[in-house]
């Protein structure tokens, strides 16, 4: 697959995933049933909340079935980040206050919250997380400046982004290792030395996870494309706006992203979101603000 | 003590009075503190305004400016430190001129955040 070290293009953005990248995907994260599976509640969730027939108090049955999963929801409802006072104590009201997207897309975070909790050496998981929150906060704050459509799906989807990078950390240990040492020594973009040694990317991997998980197709698709924006053939919005925020995030030093190289930006989504040097000033002002706020969401880490 | 729009909320401003959703529903006490961030939950509960403690201007605790002139102390060499990682970071891309005013702006803030961090140690 093509690429240099500035024009990226990173695996190939057509629908279906290829028979080669397929056998990559084999190779490099292992046997699939190695992937411990969200809760089927997530799942449900996503279809429930598009029959617009279902109500406040039906999704949030549905969320309750699983307690564990509702008590850590329940959490990110009331961490700081969302700033009210007032505990919110049921998911039903949770719902009522916040809408069904805001927390169905807590509830997403939720149940991959766990996978960043890891205590191996290995790899810097807590710089990941908090790339990760910046890079969520970055698209919410950009979203809203340009007043996108997209200001509801922005925050999680800034969220899960990196999720490929998360699963070869946890789950393809060696190949993951490789790469972090050609990273390291060769001091290029952990996309650079994924497709220089396995000819997949850690979008590729997220959104094979993301289809696994049944995220709603939006979400995988912005995983997959964030490094190659240009490829996208749908949504291309919300893409976008991931695609700048992980690189606002980089340029703010927010978090580690296991690299230390900021990818170039596409002039294309630049012109398409109508972005300039002054609206970009006051999205950095706003991020840091933001992530002040988000010490909670840090804090869910430990 | 005075009322004021939901809208015109500012972080820090205390409230007198209790505030009350359109059922009666007691959503903040006297006392609490209030934020910038409440402005658009409040205004879901029909809230349209709120009765906060203290005269005409809210008062900050410094004057801008004093605070502006805080930020800026940053010794040199962490300066130049900083400046050296952004400008690595960076040097793939530094020849595209949107690039290049990106690192700009980035490292505006960046420094501005070391300064606010060095100076609060």
């Amino acid at each position: 697959m093509p690429y240099s070290e500035n024009n990226i293009v990173g695996a190939d953005a057509t629908e279906e995933y290829s028979v080669f990248q397929t056998e990559q995907l084999k190779a490099v994260v292992g046997r699939i049933d190695n992937i411990p599976t969200l809760p089927t509640v997530v799942a449900q969730v996503t279809e429930a909340i598009r029959d617009p027939r279902v109500d406040a108090s039906h999704v949030g049955q549905i969320i309750s079935r699983d307690q564990a999963l509702a008590a850590k929801t329940l959490r990110l409802v009331n961490s700081a980040f969302y700033g009210f006072p007032r505990k919110i104590n049921n998911i039903t009201r949770a719902i009522i206050v916040m809408g069904f997207n805001k927390v169905r897309n807590l509830a997403l975070t939720a149940s991959v919250l766990d996978a960043f909790k890891s205590r191996d050496k290995d790899f810097d998981y807590a710089g990941l997380w908090k790339h990760s929150l910046g890079t969520a906060i970055a698209a919410e704050v950009l979203a809203k400046a340009i007043k996108s459509s997209e200001i509801e799906d922005a925050f999680v989807t800034g969220l899960l982004h990196d999720i490929g990078k998360l699963v070869m950390a946890l789950y393809a240990k060696d190949a993951f290792a490789r790469i972090r040492d050609h990273v390291e020594k060769n001091d290029v973009l952990m996309l650079n030395a994924e497709m220089e040694l396995f000819e997949i990317d850690h979008g590729l991997v997220g959104a094979w996870l993301a289809d696994e998980w049944k995220f709603p197709q939006k979400l995988a698709r912005a995983i997959r494309l964030h490094h190659n924006p240009e490829a996208a053939r749908e949504y291309q919005e919300i893409i976008y706006i991931t695609h700048v925020a992980d690189i606002l995030c980089r340029a703010l030093e927010i978090g580690n992203g296991g690299d230390k190289r900021i990818p170039q930006m596409s002039r294309t989504v630049w012109d398409a979101l109508k972005l300039n040097d002054t609206t970009i000033d006051s999205c950095m002002t706003e991020i840091y603000e933001g992530l002040d706020k988000a010490k909670d969401f840090l804090d869910l880490l430990k | 003590m005075r009322k004021i729009q939901t809208m015109d909320i500012e972080d820090g401003m205390v409230l007198a009075e209790e505030v009350r959703d359109n059922q009666g529903q007691v959503l903040l006490n006297t006392g609490d503190k209030l934020r910038k961030t409440y402005i658009s939950k409040l205004q879901a509960w029909g809230v349209k305004e709120v009765v906060v403690e203290g005269k005409e201007t809210a008062q900050g605790n410094e004057s801008p400016a004093a605070q502006q002139q805080a930020d800026n102390a940053l010794p040199p060499e962490m300066e130049e430190r900083i400046m050296a990682r952004i400008t690595r970071r960076f040097a793939n891309v530094i020849d595209d001129p949107l690039m290049r005013s990106l690192m700009a702006i980035a490292a505006k803030h960046v420094l501005a955040r070391a300064a606010k961090k060095y100076a609060g140690r």
